[in-house]
Protein backbone atom coordinates (compact mmCIF):
# COMPACT_ATOMS: atom_id res chain seq x y z
CA UNK A 1 0.00 0.00 0.00
CA UNK A 2 1.44 3.66 -0.55
CA UNK A 3 2.93 5.43 2.00
CA UNK A 4 0.65 8.38 3.92
CA UNK A 5 2.35 10.68 4.84
CA UNK A 6 0.83 13.85 7.30
CA UNK A 7 2.47 17.40 7.56
CA UNK A 8 1.49 19.68 10.38
CA UNK A 9 -1.09 17.87 12.24
CA UNK A 10 -2.88 20.76 13.66
CA UNK A 11 -4.32 20.78 17.99
CA UNK A 12 -5.58 17.22 17.46
CA UNK A 13 -7.70 17.89 14.99
CA UNK A 14 -6.53 17.52 11.59
CA UNK A 15 -3.39 17.86 9.39
CA UNK A 16 -2.70 20.58 7.01
CA UNK A 17 -1.86 18.78 4.15
CA UNK A 18 -1.98 14.92 3.20
CA UNK A 19 0.44 13.03 0.75
CA UNK A 20 -0.95 9.96 -0.60
CA UNK A 21 0.48 8.38 -3.49
CA UNK A 22 2.20 11.39 -5.38
CA UNK A 23 -0.98 13.62 -4.50
CA UNK A 24 -1.31 16.15 -2.03
CA UNK A 25 -4.88 17.01 -0.02
CA UNK A 26 -4.51 20.32 1.54
CA UNK A 27 -6.74 21.08 4.43
CA UNK A 28 -8.72 24.05 4.19
CA UNK A 29 -6.60 27.59 4.71
CA UNK A 30 -8.18 30.74 5.73
CA UNK A 31 -6.41 34.01 6.20
CA UNK A 32 -4.01 34.40 9.24
CA UNK A 33 -4.99 38.40 9.70
CA UNK A 34 -8.98 38.00 9.47
CA UNK A 35 -9.33 42.09 10.17
CA UNK A 36 -8.95 42.65 6.46
CA UNK A 37 -10.82 42.28 3.28
CA UNK A 38 -11.34 39.62 0.81
CA UNK A 39 -8.55 40.93 -1.46
CA UNK A 40 -6.11 40.89 1.21
CA UNK A 41 -7.61 37.56 2.65
CA UNK A 42 -7.76 35.88 -0.48
CA UNK A 43 -3.65 37.04 -1.00
CA UNK A 44 -3.00 35.71 2.40
CA UNK A 45 -4.71 32.27 1.97
CA UNK A 46 -2.75 32.16 -1.10
CA UNK A 47 0.65 32.58 0.02
CA UNK A 48 -0.19 29.77 3.17
CA UNK A 49 -0.96 27.67 -0.04
CA UNK A 50 2.76 28.20 -1.79
CA UNK A 51 4.43 27.80 1.52
CA UNK A 52 2.62 24.52 2.25
CA UNK A 53 3.07 23.35 -1.34
CA UNK A 54 6.75 23.98 -1.34
CA UNK A 55 7.00 22.29 1.97
CA UNK A 56 5.61 19.39 0.17
CA UNK A 57 7.19 19.12 -2.65
CA UNK A 58 4.99 20.64 -5.04
CA UNK A 59 3.49 24.42 -6.39
CA UNK A 60 0.78 25.92 -8.02
CA UNK A 61 1.42 24.63 -11.36
CA UNK A 62 0.79 21.20 -9.76
CA UNK A 63 -2.56 22.10 -8.40
CA UNK A 64 -5.59 20.15 -10.00
CA UNK A 65 -8.73 21.42 -8.29
CA UNK A 66 -9.75 24.15 -5.63
CA UNK A 67 -12.81 24.50 -3.69
CA UNK A 68 -13.54 28.13 -2.69
CA UNK A 69 -15.22 29.43 0.21
CA UNK A 70 -16.44 32.51 -0.11
CA UNK A 71 -18.66 34.49 3.23
CA UNK A 72 -20.63 37.14 0.94
CA UNK A 73 -20.87 35.52 -2.85
CA UNK A 74 -20.82 39.71 -3.66
CA UNK A 75 -17.28 39.68 -2.50
CA UNK A 76 -16.34 37.13 -5.12
CA UNK A 77 -14.75 39.69 -7.72
CA UNK A 78 -12.25 40.39 -4.93
CA UNK A 79 -11.33 36.91 -4.68
CA UNK A 80 -10.59 36.69 -8.01
CA UNK A 81 -8.71 39.97 -8.43
CA UNK A 82 -6.17 38.09 -5.95
CA UNK A 83 -6.78 34.71 -7.46
CA UNK A 84 -5.98 35.88 -10.83
CA UNK A 85 -2.64 37.79 -10.15
CA UNK A 86 -1.33 34.28 -8.74
CA UNK A 87 -2.73 31.62 -10.54
CA UNK A 88 -0.43 29.99 -13.02
CA UNK A 89 -1.97 31.08 -16.38
CA UNK A 90 -0.58 28.23 -17.81
CA UNK A 91 -1.79 25.96 -15.86
CA UNK A 92 -5.45 26.75 -13.83
CA UNK A 93 -7.17 24.00 -11.78
CA UNK A 94 -10.61 23.05 -11.63
CA UNK A 95 -12.01 24.85 -9.51
CA UNK A 96 -14.98 25.56 -8.00
CA UNK A 97 -16.51 28.79 -5.89
CA UNK A 98 -19.57 28.45 -3.44
CA UNK A 99 -21.08 30.82 -0.62
CA UNK A 100 -20.61 29.37 2.67
CA UNK A 101 -20.38 30.67 6.29
CA UNK A 102 -17.28 29.84 7.68
CA UNK A 103 -15.65 29.23 10.65
CA UNK A 104 -15.98 33.14 12.27
CA UNK A 105 -18.12 35.55 11.27
CA UNK A 106 -14.66 37.60 10.18
CA UNK A 107 -13.70 34.50 8.05
CA UNK A 108 -14.35 35.68 4.46
CA UNK A 109 -12.67 33.47 2.43
CA UNK A 110 -11.19 29.61 2.91
CA UNK A 111 -9.78 27.25 -0.41
CA UNK A 112 -9.36 24.02 -0.20
CA UNK A 113 -6.95 22.33 -3.03
CA UNK A 114 -5.66 19.18 -3.89
CA UNK A 115 -2.42 19.17 -5.74
CA UNK A 116 0.20 16.73 -7.63
CA UNK A 117 3.83 16.48 -6.19
CA UNK A 118 6.62 17.53 -8.45
CA UNK B 1 -6.44 1.21 -15.59
CA UNK B 2 -8.12 0.02 -12.29
CA UNK B 3 -11.49 -0.54 -12.36
CA UNK B 4 -14.36 0.97 -10.28
CA UNK B 5 -16.40 -0.99 -7.52
CA UNK B 6 -19.43 1.03 -6.40
CA UNK B 7 -20.65 -0.10 -2.87
CA UNK B 8 -24.51 0.18 -1.70
CA UNK B 9 -25.45 1.69 -5.00
CA UNK B 10 -28.77 3.70 -5.03
CA UNK B 11 -31.38 5.36 -7.52
CA UNK B 12 -29.01 8.43 -6.81
CA UNK B 13 -25.68 7.65 -5.55
CA UNK B 14 -23.31 5.26 -3.97
CA UNK B 15 -22.27 5.14 -0.50
CA UNK B 16 -18.97 4.73 -1.70
CA UNK B 17 -16.61 4.21 -4.56
CA UNK B 18 -13.56 2.32 -4.53
CA UNK B 19 -10.93 3.35 -7.51
CA UNK B 20 -7.13 2.13 -7.41
CA UNK B 21 -6.09 2.45 -3.51
CA UNK B 22 -8.38 5.22 -3.32
CA UNK B 23 -12.10 5.11 -1.53
CA UNK B 24 -14.03 7.62 -1.84
CA UNK B 25 -17.06 7.86 0.28
CA UNK B 26 -20.17 9.81 -0.10
CA UNK B 27 -21.94 12.48 1.75
CA UNK B 28 -23.47 11.08 5.19
CA UNK B 29 -25.68 12.23 6.86
CA UNK B 30 -27.32 10.77 10.83
CA UNK B 31 -30.28 8.29 10.54
CA UNK B 32 -31.78 9.87 13.89
CA UNK B 33 -31.87 13.42 12.69
CA UNK B 34 -33.60 14.47 16.18
CA UNK B 35 -30.12 14.43 17.76
CA UNK B 36 -27.77 17.33 18.35
CA UNK B 37 -25.26 18.28 16.14
CA UNK B 38 -22.94 15.96 18.34
CA UNK B 39 -25.21 13.41 18.24
CA UNK B 40 -25.31 13.31 14.63
CA UNK B 41 -21.86 13.50 14.11
CA UNK B 42 -21.78 10.71 16.19
CA UNK B 43 -24.09 8.86 13.80
CA UNK B 44 -22.47 9.79 10.75
CA UNK B 45 -18.61 8.75 11.92
CA UNK B 46 -20.14 5.53 12.80
CA UNK B 47 -21.87 4.89 9.28
CA UNK B 48 -18.53 6.48 7.74
CA UNK B 49 -16.54 3.60 10.27
CA UNK B 50 -18.76 0.98 8.98
CA UNK B 51 -18.55 1.57 4.97
CA UNK B 52 -15.01 1.95 5.10
CA UNK B 53 -14.36 -1.36 6.68
CA UNK B 54 -16.85 -2.69 3.88
CA UNK B 55 -14.19 -1.47 1.49
CA UNK B 56 -10.59 -2.52 3.44
CA UNK B 57 -9.98 1.04 4.57
CA UNK B 58 -10.47 2.88 8.33
CA UNK B 59 -10.15 5.86 9.57
CA UNK B 60 -6.75 5.80 10.34
CA UNK B 61 -6.39 6.08 6.36
CA UNK B 62 -8.19 9.25 5.52
CA UNK B 63 -7.07 11.29 3.49
CA UNK B 64 -8.77 14.76 2.83
CA UNK B 65 -12.39 14.99 4.59
CA UNK B 66 -15.38 18.01 3.93
CA UNK B 67 -17.67 18.82 7.36
CA UNK B 68 -20.80 20.62 6.33
CA UNK B 69 -22.92 21.67 9.19
CA UNK B 70 -25.99 23.49 8.84
CA UNK B 71 -25.47 26.06 11.68
CA UNK B 72 -21.31 27.12 11.71
CA UNK B 73 -22.33 28.12 15.38
CA UNK B 74 -22.56 24.43 16.52
CA UNK B 75 -18.89 23.45 15.23
CA UNK B 76 -18.00 23.23 19.07
CA UNK B 77 -20.54 19.70 18.83
CA UNK B 78 -19.39 18.51 15.88
CA UNK B 79 -15.61 18.60 16.95
CA UNK B 80 -16.04 17.19 20.49
CA UNK B 81 -17.41 14.04 18.27
CA UNK B 82 -14.80 14.15 15.72
CA UNK B 83 -12.01 14.81 18.56
CA UNK B 84 -13.12 11.76 20.29
CA UNK B 85 -13.15 9.51 17.22
CA UNK B 86 -10.18 10.50 14.79
CA UNK B 87 -7.30 8.79 14.98
CA UNK B 88 -5.00 10.76 16.89
CA UNK B 89 -1.86 9.76 14.92
CA UNK B 90 -3.31 10.25 11.28
CA UNK B 91 -5.19 13.28 10.83
CA UNK B 92 -6.57 14.15 7.76
CA UNK B 93 -6.64 17.66 5.82
CA UNK B 94 -10.34 18.81 6.65
CA UNK B 95 -12.49 21.53 5.94
CA UNK B 96 -15.99 22.90 7.94
CA UNK B 97 -18.24 25.20 6.46
CA UNK B 98 -22.05 26.03 7.13
CA UNK B 99 -24.40 25.01 4.31
CA UNK B 100 -28.59 24.70 4.10
CA UNK B 101 -28.23 20.52 3.97
CA UNK B 102 -31.01 18.21 2.61
CA UNK B 103 -33.43 18.70 5.18
CA UNK B 104 -33.78 21.07 7.74
CA UNK B 105 -33.02 19.02 10.89
CA UNK B 106 -30.06 17.45 9.39
CA UNK B 107 -27.14 19.41 11.38
CA UNK B 108 -24.12 17.64 9.43
CA UNK B 109 -23.27 16.18 6.46
CA UNK B 110 -19.33 14.57 6.01
CA UNK B 111 -17.83 13.60 2.80
CA UNK B 112 -14.10 11.85 2.49
CA UNK B 113 -11.58 10.69 0.26
CA UNK B 114 -9.48 7.73 1.96
CA UNK B 115 -6.72 5.36 1.04
CA UNK B 116 -7.50 1.51 0.91
CA UNK B 117 -4.89 -1.32 1.62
Amino acid sequence: MAEIKRIDPIDGKLSDAVEHNGILYLAGQVAENLSVGMKEQTQDVLRQIDALLAKCGSNKSRILSATVYVADMKLKPQMDEAWMAWVDRSNPPARATVEAALGSPDTLVEIMCTAAKS
Amino acid sequence: MPDIKRHHPGASLSRLVEFGNLVFVAGTTADDKSASCKGQTEQVLRKIDKVLAEAGSDKSKILWCNVWLSDIREKDGMDAAWQAWVDANNKPARATVEARLATPDTRVEIMMIAAKG
